[in-house]
């Protein structure tokens, strides 16, 4: 426990911020599993977790923020899509403020002690 | 897909399902439904096997676990027996099944309306342990018949009453514990027992003749084909319980417990002494049709003579 004092873990901190960042994803466009997991790694978040993200999906599901759609492919399996509804849209506007409030915060403590 | 990849998928997928067994079946099927889809994609993205691509199986299920906010704690579900969680599982299912169980009979929960039922199990157990009592032959007092049984179970309602009303006088814990579950086996004993009492002393199937064709008898004289009076005779049933013809409880001392035996009241014989079968016919024709070979012992033998018909059955024989 005391270690994670010390530095700041990435983790910790993604665990906090992980639904608004999956909603974030899904403002603009549906997306499957594999590829949400995608876009979060290529926005730069490299070390958020396979099932984190995973879990996170059914969470936000059974939460009624999302709605899912299956595509069938030819080639490979079936693609369960995720989409935000009316709900979701609400939830991320919502975080975002409450994330841009605290983030504001931190920037400033950390401009005025650094 | 090649068949190791297909293989590598089954087996980590079975894993991740296994460290997930213990969520209720519903939740784990929705999180596990589309795993092996996604598992095939970071397989074919980024090769390699899947434990290099995304931990351990159980530390992968953990983590989806934690994410889906399916439990507390992930490890901790992990470790207990499946007993436990059961019983976890129950007990927190308790209110809700107190509230639905209440609606069904007019209540909020139905606990409130066990809750009046209180004064009512008071009494019960009372009962319940004074009739275990008398079942038991502790004290010898017979059932209700005796004016200390109703004493005693009038004692015992009383304080019974006061002990759940007042919770005076204060018993240990184990004391209450122990009475409550003799107070149960009391019950289930009186349930159990409830027609045959009831009918022991409401109907009049008690008197095994009543209303059939012995209902008028009150004694039974045996004889033999002599026309000897038997006595001590016990007559038994095809299953091997004693017949009670006539009136039984008046000949009896107290005792019971032993099978009647015919004529009853010895003492005092009502009947002349030429009882009516020997006036009849049967009796009296048979002392000359059986000569004094006819032991006492075996009155049930008749009077037809067996010896005289087997000889002639032999003697055709050499016709073959």
């Amino acid at each position: 426990m005391h270690s994670t004092l010390l530095h700041v873990d990435t983790t910790q901190l993604l665990k906090g911020v992980l639904d608004l960042a999956v909603l974030a994803v899904l403002r603009d466009e549906d997306g499957y599993g594999y590829d949400i997991l995608r876009r979060l790694r290529s926005a730069g978040l490299d070390e958020v977790g396979d099932a984190s993200v995973y879990g996170t999906l059914r969470r936000l599901f059974q939460a009624g923020m999302l709605t899912t759609y299956v595509v069938p492919s030819e080639s490979g399996p079936h693609r369960k899509y995720y989409a935000l509804n009316a709900a979701g849209r609400t939830q991320l506007g919502a975080s975002g403020k409450v994330w841009r409030g605290f983030a504001t915060t931190m920037d400033q403590l950390i401009g005025e002690t650094s | 897909m090649t068949e190791a990849a297909t293989i590598e998928i089954d087996y980590y997928y079975e894993r991740v399902a296994a460290a997930l067994a213990d969520l209720p079946k519903e939740a784990r099927e929705e999180l596990l439904e589309d795993l092996p889809a996604h598992f095939a994609e970071v397989i074919e993205e980024q090769g390699g096997p899947l434990v290099d691509r995304l931990g351990p199986p159980a530390t992968y299920a953990a983590e989806l676990r934690a994410a889906a906010g399916l439990d507390t704690g992930p490890a901790e579900g992990a470790d207990r027996a499946p007993l436990v969680v059961y019983y976890e599982r129950f007990v927190a299912a308790l209110p809700d099944l107190d509230q639905r169980a209440g609606k069904v009979i007019g209540y909020p929960r139905a606990t409130e309306f066990l809750r009046l039922l209180r004064p009512a199990w008071w009494i019960a157990r009372a009962v319940a342990i004074v009739v275990l009592i008398f079942a038991t032959d502790i004290l010898p007092t017979e059932r209700f018949d005796d004016p200390l049984g109703w004493l005693l179970i009038a004692v015992a309602i009383v304080v019974s009453i006061r002990i759940g009303a007042t919770g005076v006088p204060r018993l240990p814990r184990w004391i209450g514990f122990a009475t409550t579950a003799v107070a149960v086996v009391g019950t289930l004993f009186v349930v159990a027992n409830a027609p045959r009492l009831l009918r022991q002393y409401t109907s009049p199937d008690y008197y095994p003749t009543a209303g059939g064709p012995l209902s008028g008898v009150t004694n039974v004289f045996p004889v033999d084909e002599q026309g000897r009076h038997l006595e001590r005779v016990t007559l038994y049933d095809q299953n091997g319980n004693p017949i009670q013809v006539g009136d039984y409880w008046r000949c009896t001392t107290g005792d019971g417990s032993k099978p009647a035996a015919y004529p009853l009241c010895l003492g005092t014989p009502r009947p002349a002494e030429t009882p009516e079968p020997a006036d009849s016919g049967p009796p009296s024709a048979t002392p000359s049709a059986s000569p004094p070979v006819s032991s006492p012992a075996s009155p049930s033998v008749t009077a037809s003579p067996p010896p005289s018909v087997s000889p002639p059955a032999v003697s055709p024989s050499p016709s073959r």
